[in-house]
């Protein structure tokens, strides 16, 4: 047969009308995520990091589900009753939520999975999460047996948790992977090494087909998931890809469909080739310095504190460091965040020059000058975007206020446990994203008794705002109360906020069902391709 | 023989102990510990980890309970990946290393030899030189600077070849790694190989099979090339390390699930058994391909039998 | 081994003397003695001539700015606004500084721990080769990483860790010169004449080892140069704002689609003075071995 080019043409425009119509029996889609680090486990309560968790919430469902915009929706609980005094929460189950293997998801799955989770045998890294549930913290501490845990099933479909303090945000914490339930009999077998090829039964949208250490993770359907009828992609593949522009390199050769983030160098670049693909929106995050409070230069020197905070150019380096995506800190709480009313820096807004020269003054107040220079040492742990930041904000800092810096890079496990010590760190790069939509997370680190205030902070007032916080049930006057704490921190400055994080992610332009949200959530079953759409191609 | 081999076998034994001890006790000494993480243990939840991976008792006896499981060829669970031991992460990512190691050695000796001794043969005319000064740049410039360009290339500008992943081995994925990882071999047999060629070309035994008319073709492949292959040989030993320290860097740029990149992470995240692990593993290897390489020594030049 | 023996016995002195002729014969190696020269004193002595401080950030000027024929900045700015021609001078310092001092490093470990060894021999000698032997089993890049991690990360240890490493090759080369040198002539003489063990090292082994140690001591420096850019890819090169040519041509390679002049000029003086050190390494070792060419 000799067609001519249009007769081609045509025939294999209606081959592909024919298979992109919608019901027909369309071609098999597959999601090839870039996934960042490895995935080290696949056990809801042993796994750590954005990486895992993102296979995580594909893999399992928890009572509350996330959508969208990362809200809590319903996941296996179908609805909930809050008590008056907000302690009390009834969950009921849907009845066909299932297993991989077929079996019912029950609340019994639950109360042994949310046992496990808070077990110090289990070595779990984040049973604080559920800490809001009575006893939770008891047994953390190994003061109590989980059974003691106050969560209890009712009924085969219906689920009681009762809590220590009123918590607004405990629906969003039961979404977290150390609220997944746990397959009892495969946790029966195989002990802790359930999670594991061809043994892991999970109860969300995919199953795990292959683990392959290094390299990838591969998931198909869950036939037997309540709403697979609703599920678009087949099949999905989480690469492991450390480095950006490994990665950059592997979405533009069409070997990925996503990334994790975007080499900042190629920004220019991303933006004039492909700007459909370029995906970014604010993530619940805060870039920042923390200043060592309990040793010199910065113990009682709250002047040197200030002045360190004001000679540092935001938004020159928001826009030359961070690609103009990133937004320069205007305060401690990233934006965003619900229940809270944001407190925020007077000098923020003010021109270079005019901040300088406060900072200048306030320099030589705290009784600094050119002879007699104060030194500052930077410790940040390895990596091209830390240490490109550190060595532009030390030159600020040596070039505006003739401050004299050092640089010291550590590789993170020596960089944790410098921090932690507060022996001999000066100035340390930090970073916080919060674990839920909630002021709290960002303001319980500075805690005095809190185990990550590596600064050293230890104010009065501070704490009391948290805790007046904590017991109030009244929203809007918690957020007050949030605020006024954010005022103090930003007052008594051991930290320098620098930046707020936004994900950025090149996504293909045909994938549909994706939308940025301020936890960078996204579950593979609310997406699909929609290949008539044109544009972007790399 | 048998004499030589036991000898050898009996050697390693203290070899491999200084090894693993040393290990232990760096990794120890090292700042920061396995549990480690951005956010503080619960300090009960911490003990329990440390009772699980035998750290809380005294540092001897872990050392001892080590080495006991070690005889016996377990290597103990990962710290890191919780689920696996280390006997299991070695099986998973040794057949990547060993895959891309031996192409790699492969295509450096067959180019390399072909190239020196092409070289050799043209001595100073312009083939010479122009292999010469391109092996000088195999050795110049570094690896990491050469991948990136060759994905440059191949895979975006062209897009012949996948950019990087490992796609359970398939031929593509693995046609970049071998070569960056063999670029500076090449280089350095080709440069061997023609020092050694020029020297056997010149010596008696060769005019005399010239002077009895062979023909150039047979009197290199013939006569030449095995004795000027010696010294290429003892290089074998350098060049194993060698492609082992490469694949560290290739198997990071390409993504490549091989046993240099858990190296790597085990280290920087202090998992213990894992280091130990590999270490141990290597220097099994090193120790082994050693004693290979002076065995076909021993074959092929009669004068070196101890 | 032996006709060279006999040569260099016979010849005395002038060997050196015909060595530095068939050396000055040698045009690729002249050219790289040449260009190293220049290279060097660019290196040592450009940092004076420049405007621009290795570490200052012009903040107000172009970030990532392409190399204009315009003195002052002949290579553009890196891509955070400091000058690549001070940086690339700067960067040629330190990395040179690596490759000589910790050449050193491994050359006096390497000269006495061979010498010793090949000169007592017997148990002695099997003992100190077996510690080599059980040290070339060790991964290098271990031992490195798990140094830097150990102590930080300062310049002194980037030249310990690579001398310690780089001696093994050393110590083997020079145990088999010596072991050779011990049955000759003038050896034996100062044995019979009762001089003592160290003194005959001191002064009748070592010496005789020069020609071995120089052309290793030219073919090293490279390596080593080489293996601290490796270091500097993974993050563990010298601090911060200092830099080496390594760690120069790392951050060039990240970005060498959108600014590839911040790959280019570190890649091409690094890769230039890898070449010479090869070249000349070569010539000095034809010049000193007549019989390979």
């Amino acid at each position: 047969m000799n067609l001519g080019r249009h007769q081609t043409l045509l025939l294999r425009l209606a081959l592909c009308m024919a298979l992109c119509l919608p019901g027909a029996a369309s071609a098999e889609q597959v999601l090839r995520r870039g996934n960042g680090p490895d995935v080290e486990s696949l056990d809801p309560h042993r796994v750590e990091g954005v990486a895992a968790a993102d296979v995580m919430r594909d893999l399992f469902e928890g009572l509350v589900s996330t959508g969208l915009d990362a809200e809590p929706i319903p996941g296996v609980a179908e609805r909930w009753e809050i008590s008056e005094d907000g302690l009390h929460y009834r969950f009921f189950l849907r009845h066909d939520a299932r297993w991989s293997n077929g079996d019912a998801v029950t609340a019994m799955d639950f109360v042994v999975a949310l046992r496990r989770s808070v077990d110090p045998a289990t070595g779990s890294n984040y049973s604080k999460i559920l800490s809001p549930i009575r006893n939770a913290d008891e047994i953390i501490e190994g003061e109590k047996p989980p059974e003691t845990l106050a969560v209890t099933a009712v009924d085969a479909h219906t689920l009681d948790i009762e809590l220590t303090g009123p918590t607004p945000y405990l629906l969003g914490q039961l979404s977290h992977t150390s609220a997944y339930p746990v397959h009892r009999p495969s946790l029966a077998q195989w002990g802790a090494d359930f999670a594991r090829e061809g043994r892991l039964v999970s109860n969300g949208a995919y199953q795990l087909k292959r683990w392959a250490l290094q390299s990838h993770i591969e998931l198909v359907r869950n036939p037997h998931y309540w709403n697979n009828d609703k599920t678009r992609i087949d099949r999905v593949i989480f690469y492991t890809i450390e480095d950006l522009n490994a990665e950059y390199q592997r979405y533009r050769a069409g070997e990925i469909d996503w990334t994790t983030g975007v080499p900042i160098t190629q920004l220019p670049q991303i933006k004039q080739r492909m700007p459909d693909d370029l995906r970014m929106h604010p993530y619940m995050g805060v870039y920042y310095y923390g200043m060592n409070l309990n040793r010199p230069p910065f113990k009682d020197n709250p002047k040197l504190r200030l002045a360190l905070n004001m000679a540092i150019d935001r938004p020159l380096i928001a826009e030359r460091i961070l690609g103009d995506i990133d937004q320069a800190a205007d305060g401690w709480m990233p934006p965003g965040v619900q229940n809270h009313h944001y407190a925020r820096f007077a000098w923020a807004d003010w021109p270079r020059e005019q901040r300088l020269a406060k900072a200048r003054q306030l320099y030589a107040e705290a009784g600094y000058s050119a002879a007699r220079p104060a030194r500052v040492e930077i410790l940040y742990n390895t990596s091209d975007d830390h240490k490109k930041l550190a060595t532009v904000v030390s030159a600020m800092w040596k070039q505006w206020l003739g401050v004299e810096t050092v640089l010291r890079n550590q590789e993170w496990k020596v960089y944790l446990q410098s921090r932690r010590l507060q022996q001999d760190t000066e100035v340390f790069r930090a970073g916080w994203i919060g674990d839920y939509n909630d002021p709290n997370t960002f303001m319980e680190i500075l805690h005095s008794q809190h185990g990550m205030n590596d600064v050293g902070y230890d104010s009065e007032v501070y704490d009391r705002l948290l805790h007046e916080a904590s017991q109030e049930s009244n929203l809007e006057r918690r957020a007050w109360l949030m605020q006024a704490a954010e005022a103090q921190l930003l007052e008594d400055l051991p930290i320098i906020p620098l930046y707020f994080y936004n994900s950025k992610r090149l996504v293909r332009p045909t994938l549909k069902g994706w939308r940025g949200n301020v936890m960078d959530q996204h579950r593979s079953q609310t997406m699909y391709f929609d290949p008539t759409t044109t544009g972007g191609a790399p | 023989m048998l004499r030589f081999a036991l000898s050898r076998l009996l050697s390693a034994i203290p070899t491999l102990l200084v090894l693993v001890v040393l290990a232990f006790f760096m990794m120890r000494a090292a700042p920061g510990g396995p549990f480690d993480t951005e956010r503080t243990l619960p300090p009960e939840v911490q003990a329990q980890l440390e009772a699980q991976y035998r750290l809380d008792l005294p540092v001897h006896e872990q050392l001892w309970r080590y080495l006991a499981d070690a005889v016996r060829g377990d290597l103990g669970p990962s710290f890191q990946y919780s689920q696996f031991s280390v006997n299991e992460l070695i099986a998973q990512s040794f057949p990547v290393s060993l895959q891309l190691g031996l192409s790699a050695m492969l295509l450096a000796l067959v180019v390399g030899v072909a190239a020196g001794t092409w070289a050799a043969l043209r001595q100073n005319r312009l083939a010479d030189h122009a292999i010469m000064t391109l092996s000088m740049t195999g050795i110049s410039v570094p690896n990491f600077v050469i991948a990136p360009l060759m994905v440059l290339l191949f895979a975006l500008v062209l897009g012949w070849l996948p950019a990087g992943g490992w796609n359970d081995g398939a031929w593509r994925n693995r046609v970049m790694p071998v070569i960056a990882l063999a670029l500076p071999q090449i280089a350095y047999v080709a440069r061997l190989t023609r020092g050694s060629m020029i020297e056997v070309l010149r010596q008696n035994f060769i005019r005399t099979a010239r002077a009895k008319g062979l023909s150039g073709r047979t009197v290199v492949l013939r006569h030449a090339l095995k004795p000027a292959l010696m010294p290429v040989l003892s290089y074998l030993g350098p060049a194993a390390a060698g492609i082992i320290t490469g694949s560290v860097v290739i198997e990071q740029i390409f993504g490549l699930p091989g046993l240099g990149r858990y190296f790597v992470q085990g280290a920087l995240n202090r998992d213990y058994t894992l280091v130990m692990g590999v270490v141990l593993f290597y220097g099994v290897l090193i120790i082994a391909f050693n004693f290979l390489v002076d065995l076909l020594y021993g074959a092929l030049d009669p004068r070196v039998r101890t | 081994m032996s006709r060279r023996e006999v040569l260099e016995a016979a010849a005395g002195r002038s060997l050196w003397q015909d060595a530095g002729h068939r050396l000055l014969r040698n045009r690729a190696a002249m050219l790289a003695v040449l260009l190293l020269g220049v290279i060097v004193v660019m290196v040592v002595a450009g940092p004076w001539f420049s405007p621009f401080a290795y570490d200052t950030i012009d903040f107000d000027g172009q970030w990532s700015a392409p190399p204009s024929w315009a003195w002052p900045s002949p290579f553009g700015t890196d891509s955070i606004g400091r000058d690549l021609f001070a940086r690339t001078l700067h960067g040629g310092r330190i990395s040179l500084m690596v490759g000589i001092v910790a050449t050193l490093v491994s050359l006096l470990i390497g000269v006495t721990w061979g010498a010793i060894a090949g000169y007592a021999g017997g148990k002695v000698d099997a003992l100190m080769m077996r510690i080599v032997d059980i040290l070339y089993a060790l991964p290098f890049m271990f031992l490195v990483i798990l140094l830097m991690v150990l102590f930080g990360r300062h310049l002194v240890l980037i030249f310990v860790a690579i001398g310690a490493i780089n001696w093994l090759d050393m110590a083997r080369i020079v145990r088999g010169q010596a072991m050779a040198l011990k049955q000759r002539e003038f050896v034996e003489a100062a044995v019979v004449a009762g001089t003592r063990p160290g003194t005959i090292v001191r002064r009748h082994i070592v010496p005789n080892l020069l020609g071995v140690v120089v052309v290793y001591v030219t073919l090293t420096i490279p390596q080593v140069i080489l293996v601290e850019s490796f270091l500097s890819f993974l993050g563990l090169g010298v601090q911060e704002p200092a830099t080496s040519w390594g760690a120069l041509v790392n951050d060039g390679a990240r970005e060498m689609e959108s600014s590839p002049w911040a790959l280019v000029f570190p890649a091409g003086f690094l890769a230039a003075t890898l070449f010479c050190f090869n070249f000349i390494g070569d010539g000095l070792r034809d010049a000193l071995d007549p019989k390979d060419r």
